[in-house]
């Protein structure tokens, strides 16, 4: 039998370790970030040598999917809430470039949204010494802000394959909102890095297909949370259907 | 590379949310044994990181254990007691608790 009660007493503020904190964190990052960076730098570098005279798509689309693997599955206290304990349905939309007149082959560089919802509420019912126990519940979501570049492969396949590396920003949010007692968000944004590969088809307004991103966060805003034992490695498939704007 | 880092921090720091450190709170569990037993408890975030934990022996009756809120963030926790019984066998309860602020 365990019960739990809450009241009152004087306490000071504990120390704001933020800043400390985050650089350390970006030290243990640096020698990873400098590899992708130059990775990314020698990749434009190539890539600007080339040319050919075909014209230039800006594409608008929409694209939905899941999370093949999802590193808050295994985060047993996010598990045992059920809120990430299977595949999570992800949506979003995408704003981008199909670069045909600079490079041999086609480059896409796009921006991209994509947001996570799950299926079940996080339950809990809270008792205090001034009131019963009520139950509130939250939501956990992640949401993606993400620039991908991506080269075209010469495979000869009748079906156009890219890759490139890819820079994220993950906010993953905690939240309840109009419950009987407040409105509270605990959001957690990081920075991260990570490669995609598309396969699709390009007719003359449509451009339709199948992306795989991966992603690793490298850094972390923890603002004072404790993050010794958390990681984010995040693994989508994506079908995309966008329509091309050509100039 | 040094931009990079720079941009990115900016980013993360313009989209920052603020959880604040709890205050003037108090929390203590409460639980009853049957008879003398292994009890471990522990509290972890949503971040599956234990924030506290403490294991002892403890006689048949009632116990309390008071947490350390004060070295946490609001927030949604969740807490463990596993009791080792006479039979070998180890019970178990996890239950979710939300910390805030008055």
């Amino acid at each position: 039998m365990v019960n739990s009660t809450i009241s009152i007493f004087e306490k000071e503020l504990m120390n704001n370790v933020l800043f400390d904190t985050n650089l350390l964190i970006f030290k243990a990052c640096r020698g990873k970030l400098k590899f992708i960076f130059m990775v990314v730098l020698l990749f434009s570098l190539v890539l600007k040598s080339n040319s050919h005279s075909q014209s230039n798509n800006i594409f608008v689309g929409a694209n939905i999917g899941v999370y093949a693997y999802n590193s808050e599955n295994n985060n047993s206290v996010t598990e045992e809430s059920y809120a990430f304990s299977d595949l999570v349905l992800i949506y979003g939309a995408n704003i981008g470039l199909l670069e045909n007149k600079l490079l041999p082959n086609e480059l896409i560089v796009e921006l991209q949204w994509k947001q996570s919802k799950p299926f079940e509420k996080m339950e809990i019912e809270t008792t205090t010494l001034t009131s019963g126990g009520k139950t509130n519940e939250f939501d956990l979501s992640l949401t993606t802000f993400s620039l991908n570049l991506a080269y075209e492969l010469d495979l000869g396949s009748s079906m156009n394959i890219a890759v490139g590396p890819t820079l994220a920003m993950f906010l993953r949010t905690i939240s309840s909102e109009n419950t009987e007692w407040w409105d509270f968000e605990d959001r957690l944004n990081s920075f991260g890095l990570g490669a995609n590969i598309y396969f699709y088809i390009k007719s003359s307004n449509y451009l339709i297909g199948l992306k795989s991103i991966y992603t690793h966060s490298l850094i972390y805003d923890n603002e004072h949370r404790d993050l010794s034992n958390y990681s984010q490695d995040f693994l989508s498939v994506e079908l995309f259907v966008n329509y091309c704007f050509e100039f | 590379m040094r931009l990079l880092s720079v941009i990115s921090l900016l980013i993360l720091v313009g989209c920052s949310n603020s959880v604040e450190p709890l205050e003037n709170i108090q929390t203590t569990v409460y639980f009853s044994l049957a008879e003398t037993s292994d009890v471990e408890f522990y509290l972890e975030n949503t971040y599956n990181t234990k924030v506290f934990s403490v294991s002892t022996k403890l006689p048949a009756g009632t116990h309390s254990i008071d947490l350390p809120v004060d070295d946490l963030v609001e927030g949604i926790y969740f807490y463990t007691l596993v009791v080792k019984g006479v039979d070998g066998n180890n019970y178990q309860i996890t239950k979710k608790v939300y910390f805030r602020n008055a």
